[in-house]
C-alpha cells in the first residue's frame, strides 16, 4: 500500500511552510516515532517584520513504511495539501495504480535555535 | 451648540512657566465622546521662570517628548473651539503659548443618561501627562501622540490629588500591546483605571530583560560599564571589517541598554499639585518569555547578553563577528531561570517594597497532535516549545509560592479565549487577549493595593 505523507494546514491563514531540516532519506525505512522534517512557519513571510511570528514543527511518522519518493529538499517552500514524500508498505511496491492513503502522522511544536553564531545568514 | 465649556484648568511648576504646542485633536468636530477617554494633547515644556538654578531641571531628559492628554469627565458630544489648533509646528513645537488654565479647548454637550458624580467638576478637563526618553536625541518623531524611538515611555495622572502608584514594565512584544495598547500610547490602560496611575514601559531595545541581565544592570559599577564600553570599542576596531552604521546603531544601543538602572529608577512627575518625584516602581511586570534557555555571556567581562535571535540575524557582519567571538552560548534550565528570578526579586525588595508580576506562558498548541511523547529526544523541554513552557510554567509556580509573586496567567486566559484565534504563534496576541490580560494586570495590581489601579466602573 501508498502512504503519502502531505503537508498539513498548521496554521489558519497561512499555507505556506518551509522545510527546515531532513531527516530522512529516499530508501529508508521509517517505524513510528521516526522524525520525519522541520518546518518553519513564518506569519511575516510576505513583510519583513520585526520580532517576526515565526514557529517550527516536527513531523514524526507514525506508520512504518519504505521511502520511496522524497518531494522536498532543504529550503524548499511548500503549500499545505501538497505531498511531501510517498512510501510504501512493500520495499518494492510500484508507486503507480496501487491502493493508498494518506500517512499517519504527529505534528508537534519544537524549539528552534538560528545558527547566526556560524556566519551563514538566513 | 449649548454646553460646557471645557477648560485646560490650572497646572503649574514652581520656578517654571508651562508652555505648550497648538492643540491636536483625536476627536472630531461634532463626534461624541466617552467620559475619561482622550479627546486632544499638545506638547508642553518647562521653562526657567528665574534664575536658572544648578541642578538639572526636571524632566531633563524627556523634555523634548513631554505631553499632556485631555479627557473628558462626561460623555457627549464635542465641539472644538476655534483656534485650538494652530497647525504645523506651531502644533509640536511648545515655545509660542502659556499654559493657562482658564484657555477653552471646546464644549461638550453631556450625554443626558449619564449621571455626574458631584465631586466632578466636567469644566476642568482631566489630564493625563506622556513623557518618553529618546533612544537617542537623534530619534527626532514628534508627529504624533507618544510616537518616536523611545528606550522608556511613560503615563501618568495630571490630577494630582494622591501619591501615584507606580507600574514598571519590562518587556517583549507580548508586553507592548498589552501594556501600551492599539495606539501604543496606553490609552486602553488609562481607560481601564480610575485612580493616580503611573505606568512605564520599556522596550526591549536593544537587550531582553531577563531576569539575569537586569540583575547585572543593578550591581554593574560605573567602572565596569567603562570596561565594556572600551572592549567593545577596541573589538570592533581590530575585527579586520569595517563597521557599517548599522553596527554602530546595534553597539550603541545594546552600551545604552547595559548602562540602565531600570529598576532603580526615580520619576519626576507634574500634575495639579505641581512638580514631584517618585520611584521606585511600586509594582514591577516581567514576562516568563523573556528568559531564554539559551543567553550569551562575554568571554572575558562575563556579563550577560540576552537578545531576540532575528536582531542578531539580522546584524551586520562586523557585529556578528565580534558576537561570535566575544561570547559564549550558556544554556540555562528552568532552575538555573528560577534561581536568576528569585535573585531578581530579592534584590529589588532589599530597596523598595515592590510587587513582582510575571506573565506565563502559553503552554499548549492547537497545532499539535502528540499521541505518544516517544519521538521526541530528552530532555523533551529542549525539544518541544509546550513541554518548555509547561516546565517554565510550573517553575513560576514553585516561585510564585516561594517569592509571593503574582503570575499573569496568560496561558489560562488565552486558552479560555481560543489560541488559535488569539494567540495564533504563541507569541503575538490579538486585540481581545491583550485587553484580557490588561485587564487581569488591573485586577492583580487593584487586589494588592497598588495605589492608582482601581478597575475603572462602568456608568
Amino acid at each position: 500500500m501508498l502512504l503519502t505523507l502531505k503537508l498539513p494546514n498548521l496554521l489558519t491563514d497561512v499555507r505556506l511552510a518551509k522545510i527546515e531540516t531532513l531527516f530522512v532519506v529516499e530508501g529508508q525505512f521509517l517505524k513510528p516515532g521516526m522524525k520525519v522534517l522541520d518546518l518553519r512557519i513564518d506569519l511575516s513571510s510576505v513583510a519583513a517584520h520585526d520580532c517576526p511570528p515565526v514557529s517550527f514543527y516536527r513531523i514524526a511518522f507514525r506508520d512504518r513504511g519504505w521511502l520511496r519518493r522524497l518531494s522536498v529538499a532543504n529550503g524548499d517552500t511548500r503549500e499545505a495539501g501538497m505531498e511531501l514524500a510517498l512510501f510504501s508498505t512493500e520495499e518494492d511496491e510500484p508507486l503507480e495504480g496501487g491502493p493508498g492513503r494518506l500517512a499517519r502522522f504527529t505534528t508537534a511544536g519544537i524549539i528552534h535555535r538560528s545558527d547566526w553564531g556560524d556566519d551563514t545568514g538566513q | 451648540m449649548s454646553g460646557i465649556a471645557l477648560r485646560m484648568g490650572p497646572l503649574a511648576a514652581d520656578g517654571y512657566i508651562i508652555q505648550r504646542s497648538g492643540i491636536r485633536w483625536l476627536k472630531q468636530n461634532g463626534q461624541y465622546c466617552r467620559a475619561r477617554e482622550l479627546i486632544a494633547y499638545c506638547n508642553i515644556g518647562l521653562v526657567y521662570s528665574g534664575t536658572r538654578g544648578k541642578e538639572p531641571p526636571p524632566f531633563s531628559d524627556e523634555g523634548r517628548e513631554f505631553q499632556v492628554g485631555f479627557a473628558t469627565k462626561v460623555s457627549g458630544r464635542l465641539c472644538h473651539s476655534s483656534g485650538t489648533s494652530l497647525g504645523g509646528f506651531l502644533d509640536i513645537h511648545e515655545f509660542y503659548q502659556e499654559w493657562t488654565p482658564d484657555f477653552v479647548l471646546g464644549q461638550i454637550e453631556p450625554d443626558a443618561r449619564e449621571m455626574i458624580a458631584p465631586e466632578e467638576d466636567p469644566k476642568i478637563l482631566r489630564l493625563f501627562m506622556f513623557a518618553g526618553r529618546r533612544a537617542s536625541p537623534l530619534a527626532e518623531v514628534r508627529t504624533g501622540l507618544m510616537c518616536g524611538w523611545h528606550n522608556r515611555s511613560r503615563v501618568w495622572s495630571g490630577e494630582g490629588l494622591e501619591p501615584h502608584g507606580t507600574l514598571l514594565s519590562l518587556g517583549i512584544c507580548e508586553q507592548v500591546g498589552v501594556v501600551r495598547g492599539e495606539q501604543s500610547a496606553f490609552l486602553e490602560f488609562l481607560e481601564g483605571i480610575c485612580g493616580p496611575a503611573h505606568i512605564v514601559h520599556v522596550p526591549d531595545h536593544l537587550v531582553v530583560p531577563s531576569a539575569c541581565l537586569l540583575l547585572e544592570q543593578m550591581k554593574r559599577s560605573a567602572a565596569q560599564f567603562e570596561e565594556i564600553a572600551a572592549d567593545i570599542a577596541h573589538s570592533l576596531n581590530g575585527l579586520g571589517t569595517a563597521p557599517m552604521p548599522n553596527d554602530w546603531l546595534f553597539v550603541g544601543s545594546l552600551l545604552a541598554s547595559l548602562q540602565q538602572t531600570t529598576l532603580g529608577d526615580g520619576y519626576d512627575l507634574l500634575t495639579r499639585s505641581g512638580l514631584s518625584r517618585t520611584g521606585p516602581a511600586d509594582a514591577v511586570l516581567l514576562s516568563i518569555n523573556s528568559e531564554s534557555s539559551v543567553i550569551l555571556r562575554h568571554k572575558r567581562l562575563g556579563y550577560s547578553l540576552t537578545c531576540h535571535d532575528y536582531r542578531f540575524m539580522e546584524a551586520e557582519p562586523a557585529v556578528r563577528s565580534w558576537l561570535r567571538t566575544a561570547f559564549e552560548r550558556v544554556k540555562r534550565t528552568p532552575e538555573m531561570i528560577r534561581l536568576d528570578l528569585r535573585d531578581l526579586v530579592n534584590a529589588v525588595r532589599e530597596k523598595a517594597e515592590t510587587e513582582i508580576l510575571i506573565m506565563n506562558g502559553m503552554s499548549t498548541s492547537g497545532h499539535e497532535d502528540v499521541f505518544n511523547y516517544s519521538p521526541f529526544d530528552r530532555p523533551m523541554g529542549d525539544v518541544l516549545k509546550t513541554h518548555y513552557i509547561k516546565e517554565m510554567n510550573l517553575m513560576l509556580q514553585d516561585l510564585s509560592r516561594e517569592c509571593d509573586l503574582l503570575i499573569v496567567d496568560t496561558d489560562a486566559i488565552a486558552a479560555d479565549l481560543g489560541a488559535e484565534a488569539h494567540l495564533p504563534d504563541g507569541m503575538h496576541q490579538s486585540g481581545p487577549l491583550q485587553a484580557e490580560i490588561r485587564q487581569e494586570i488591573i485586577h492583580l495590581l487593584a487586589a494588592r493595593g497598588v495605589p492608582g489601579f482601581a478597575p475603572a466602573t462602568v456608568k
